[in-house]
């Protein structure tokens, strides 16, 4: 099914769209969530999340492109509960509780304005990619992005791990330079 | 804006444009245009590897005896051992190198051992041969014959060696037989290359099995 198709049963509400991106996306998910859980079970229970997170965006939101959209609510997911699970090994599972219930009083306006720089950021990044040659700019996305490992990037694209590592040491130096000229403070 | 943190790149990164992200996923055709180049480069490196490993082996199977003997080369040259080499078995063989150097060794312990006597004797030692008669033969121009005697059958190509070199008699054995052995030793190095180009083939194989796995 296209995606304008699935979007459209999401704005009528009807559950099928959820059977229907799970059987479409599921295993697109899970990938994401596991490179970055590095862990079954628990890039299960986010791809799980996910649809529940979709239910609720869409609408009002209606992506262009439903794959970036879910792939993005399952990065976003994973990295939430892999930082939660490096805070909670860290101090303690009743520090990291009692961090996240303060976070509920105090996020809201924070919350807030990080996500508009993070948008704001996420554009100026986009931009910046956007004048870097094709391949270095999709080695880029599956790095960071979908966070692939260096080995399976490379058997991808049909090149060596060495070639890989170098574009991306480069297209780092690059964007650092860009963000500078941006007037982003970089450290 | 807050100083630029690992974490809120990375955060940043997650809002990029879905066209951007969508496109990075759409090289999923790419390890299959890999896969029909492959064979191709890995039989290309394999015929380099079989061209070296032949090269090596030839080189060590045929030219030995020419580098071991390089350096008696000069010192032949300077005893004039072309008196004593036969021309007609090395070039039948068209290995003249291995006779001049066997020939260089023989020859430079000629000089040492007869320094006058290998110019000035062999005419007249020959001239024994063909004169029996002749009475007027000293004991140093019997004794320089004899030396000569000695050095002449290392010129010939199985005897010497066996005297000199018993190691690398069976060689001298095969190149008496002309070009049979030049290009018996061709053979056993293509053998041995195919060997390790066949070896290098299953470990690869195995290797990418291993990757697949």
């Amino acid at each position: 099914m296209e995606d304008a198709a699935l979007v459209t049963l999401f704005f009528e509400r009807n559950e099928e769209a959820l059977v229907l991106a799970e059987k479409q996306y599921g295993a697109y998910c899970f990938t994401i969530a596991k490179n970055i859980l590095n862990s079954d079970p628990d890039a299960e229970e986010c791809v799980n999340d996910v649809w529940l997170r979709a239910w609720n965006a869409i609408p009002p939101a209606r992506p262009a492109v439903l794959s970036s959209f879910l792939g993005k609510i399952a990065r976003n997911l994973a990295i939430d509960r892999c930082r939660k699970k490096q805070a909670e090994k860290r101090a303690g599972g009743e520090y990291a509780l009692s961090l996240e219930e303060l976070n509920e009083c105090t996020g809201g306006i924070g919350m807030a304005t990080e996500d508009a720089e993070r948008m704001e950021l996420g554009a100026k990044i986009s931009a910046f990619l956007r004048g870097e040659p094709t391949e270095a700019r999709k080695i880029f996305v599956c790095r960071y992005f979908y966070c692939d490992s260096v080995k399976d990037i490379a058997a991808r694209f049909g090149i060596s791990e060495a070639k890989v590592k170098s574009a991306l040491f480069r297209t780092r130096g690059r964007l650092k330079t860009y963000l500078e000229k941006e007037g982003i403070p970089v450290s | 804006m807050n100083k630029l943190t690992n974490e809120t790149l990375f955060d940043a990164i997650g809002e990029l444009d879905e066209d951007l992200i969508a496109e990075a996923r759409e090289t999923e055709a790419v390890p299959a245009k890999k896969a029909s180049r492959f064979p191709l480069r890995r039989a290309m490196s394999l015929a380099a590897c079989f061209a070296a490993v032949f090269a090596v082996s030839a080189l060590l199977l045929i030219s030995p005896l020419s580098l071991s003997d390089k350096a008696a080369e000069g010192e032949v040259i300077d005893a004039g051992p072309s008196e004593h080499e036969s021309p007609g078995p090395s070039q039948e063989t068209g290995l003249d190198f291995s006779h001049e150097k066997n020939g260089g060794k023989d020859e430079e312990k000629t000089a040492e051992e007869a320094d006058e006597p290998t110019e000035k004797v062999p005419e007249e030692t020959h001239g024994e041969e063909l004169c029996p008669t002749a009475d007027t033969k000293s004991a140093e121009r019997i004794e320089a014959a004899d030396a000569e005697k000695s050095v002449e059958p290392v010129m010939t190509d199985g005897e010497v060696n066996k005297g000199n070199n018993q190691s690398s008699a069976p060689i001298y054995a095969e190149d008496s037989n002309g070009t049979e052995g030049k290009w018996l030793k061709i053979g056993i190095a293509a053998g041995i290359a195919a060997l390790v180009t066949a070896v290098c083939m299953i470990a690869a194989k195995q290797r990418n099995g291993k990757d697949k796995k």
